[in-house]
C-alpha cells in the first residue's frame, strides 16, 4: 500500500512539479500532453452531444432547460420599443397560433430556417392560422437559456433588430416551445410580428385574403400589397371559431422544464473546459514560482504569456452567451 | 514573473492589446457564430507566431519551444471552437 502510494506520488511530481525527470518542466505542459488535452475535450465534447442526441427526454441529466416565457418575450419587446418612442405591441393569440405551428413544423421537419424543406414559408402559417395582414415579420432563436440574452442578441442582429423597431407592426404571438430538434434537445422561440388588414376587417363578415399578391421579402420581413377577394361566410365562420387559445397555453410545455433536466450539454461543456483551464493556470503559476525560486535556465515557452492566452479563455467561457438567432 | 514582463514589455504590451481586443470583438460579434470562429482561428494563429518572434528575437528558440506554443494555441482554439460548435 505504501509502495503504491509513494509511486503516486512520484507520477504527480513527475507531471505537475519541476524537477529533473521532467527536464526541469512539468510534463502536463509539455507539448504531448497539451495536444493530448485537446484530443480530451473534443472527445468528451462529442460524447456529451452524442448522449444529449440519443438519451431520451424524460429522466436525461442532458437536455435544454429554458426559462424564458411568453409573457417575459412580450414584455422585452414592449419595452425595448417604448425605449425608441413606439407603440406597444398588443399579443395576438392568432399570431401566437402561427408562431406555435411554425416551432412545431420545425421540430417535425427537422430544420432551422424561415423556409421549410417542403417550401411552407411564414406566411403560410399566419394565414393559416386565420390572421389577415398587411405586413407581418418573424424572428427565430434557439437554445437560449433567458430571455435577455436572446433579446440582446436579437438586438445586435440588423435584420432582427429591424422586425423589433419596426414602428409598422402593431400584434404579437410568441411561442416557446422544448422539443427535439435533428435529435438535440432545444427550445425553439419563434417571434411572429403582424398588423392586420383593417380594410379586411371593416368588411365583415367578409374576409379579405391576399389572392394576387405582391410580396417583397427582405430578411425575414414581408411586404405585402395584395388585391383582394372575398370568402364565402362558411370559411370565415370557420376561421373565426379556431381554439386559438388552447395552442398558446401549450407552447410553453411547463412539465418538460421540470422533468429531470437539470443541464444543457453547453453547460456540462462549459464545466469541463473551466476545470482544464483552472488545472492548466494553477500548474502554469506553480511552475512560475518554482522555477523563478530556483533561478533555473530552461528553453521552454513564456508561462506569463500563457497564463494571460488562457486568463482570456476563462473569461470568454465564463461570459459566453449561448444560443443562435437567425438563421 | 514580474521581472519577466519587465524584462520583455513590448512584447506583453503587444500580447495584452491583441488578447483585450479579442474579448472586446469576441462579444461584439454575439451572436454571430461564423465571425467569432474566424476570430478564435485568428487568436491561435497569432498566438503562435508571437511566441515564436518573440523567442527567436532572444535567441532562445528550439523545436520543443515551438511544438509548445503550438500546443498551447491549439488547445486554447479548440476549447472556444467547441463551445461555439
Amino acid at each position: 500500500m505504501k509502495r503504491i502510494d509513494v509511486q503516486l506520488l512520484k507520477v504527480i511530481k513527475h507531471l505537475f512539479h519541476p524537477q529533473r525527470s521532467n527536464n526541469h518542466r512539468p510534463k502536463f505542459l509539455h507539448p504531448r500532453p497539451l495536444f493530448f488535452l485537446s484530443l480530451i475535450a473534443l472527445g468528451f465534447s462529442q460524447l456529451v452531444w452524442f448522449t444529449a442526441k440519443i438519451h431520451p427526454l424524460s429522466g436525461s441529466i442532458l437536455g435544454y432547460a429554458s426559462n424564458i416565457t411568453v409573457s417575459q418575450v412580450v414584455e422585452a419587446t414592449n419595452s425595448l420599443r417604448a425605449g425608441s418612442g413606439l407603440q406597444a405591441l398588443s399579443y395576438d393569440t392568432k399570431l401566437a397560433q402561427a408562431a406555435i405551428a411554425k416551432a412545431q413544423n420545425m421540430f417535425s421537419e427537422g430544420y432551422w430556417a424561415h423556409t421549410s424543406p417542403s417550401g411552407k414559408e411564414p406566411w403560410d402559417f399566419i394565414k393559416s392560422a386565420g390572421y389577415t395582414y398587411r405586413i407581418a415579420g418573424e424572428n427565430l432563436a434557439r437554445d437560449f437559456d433567458t430571455t435577455i440574452p436572446m433579446m440582446d442578441a436579437w438586438m445586435n442582429s440588423p435584420t432582427h433588430r429591424a422586425n423589433i423597431m419596426n414602428p409598422r407592426y402593431e400584434e404579437i404571438g410568441i411561442a416557446v416551445v422544448d422539443g427535439q430538434l435533428n435529435g438535440v434537445e432545444t427550445t425553439l422561440v419563434v417571434q411572429m410580428f403582424g398588423t392586420p388588414d383593417t380594410q379586411a376587417v371593416a368588411k365583415e363578415p367578409s374576409i379579405a385574403v391576399p389572392a394576387i399578391a405582391t410580396s417583397t421579402t427582405v430578411n425575414g420581413i414581408e411586404t405585402i400589397t395584395e388585391s383582394e377577394t372575398e370568402l364565402a361566410p362558411a370559411e370565415l365562420e370557420e376561421k373565426v371559431d379556431e381554439p386559438t387559445e388552447v395552442l398558446a397555453e401549450a407552447a410553453v410545455p411547463q412539465g418538460t422544464l421540470t422533468n429531470g433536466i437539470l443541464y444543457s450539454p453547453q453547460h456540462v461543456l462549459k464545466a469541463f473546459f473551466l476545470s482544464i483551464i483552472i488545472i492548466l493556470l494553477t500548474v502554469l503559476v506553480y511552475d512560475a514560482l518554482v522555477a523563478g525560486h530556483k533561478n533555473s535556465v530552461r528553453f521552454v515557452g513564456k508561462n506569463v504569456a500563457h497564463i494571460l492566452l488562457f486568463l482570456t479563455v476563462l473569461y470568454i467561457i465564463i461570459a459566453f452567451k449561448g444560443g443562435v438567432v437567425g438563421p | 514573473m514580474i521581472e519577466e514582463i519587465k524584462s520583455h514589455k513590448i512584447a506583453y504590451a503587444v500580447l495584452a492589446f491583441v488578447l483585450i481586443g479579442f474579448i472586446v470583438l469576441f462579444m461584439h460579434f454575439w451572436p454571430d457564430r461564423a465571425q467569432q470562429r474566424i476570430l478564435v482561428i485568428c487568436l491561435g494563429m497569432f498566438y503562435f507566431l508571437w511566441g515564436v518572434i518573440v523567442h527567436k528575437n532572444m535567441k532562445h528558440i528550439n523545436s520543443k519551444v515551438v511544438f509548445e506554443y503550438l500546443a498551447i494555441a491549439i488547445l486554447a482554439v479548440s476549447l472556444l471552437l467547441l463551445l461555439l460548435n
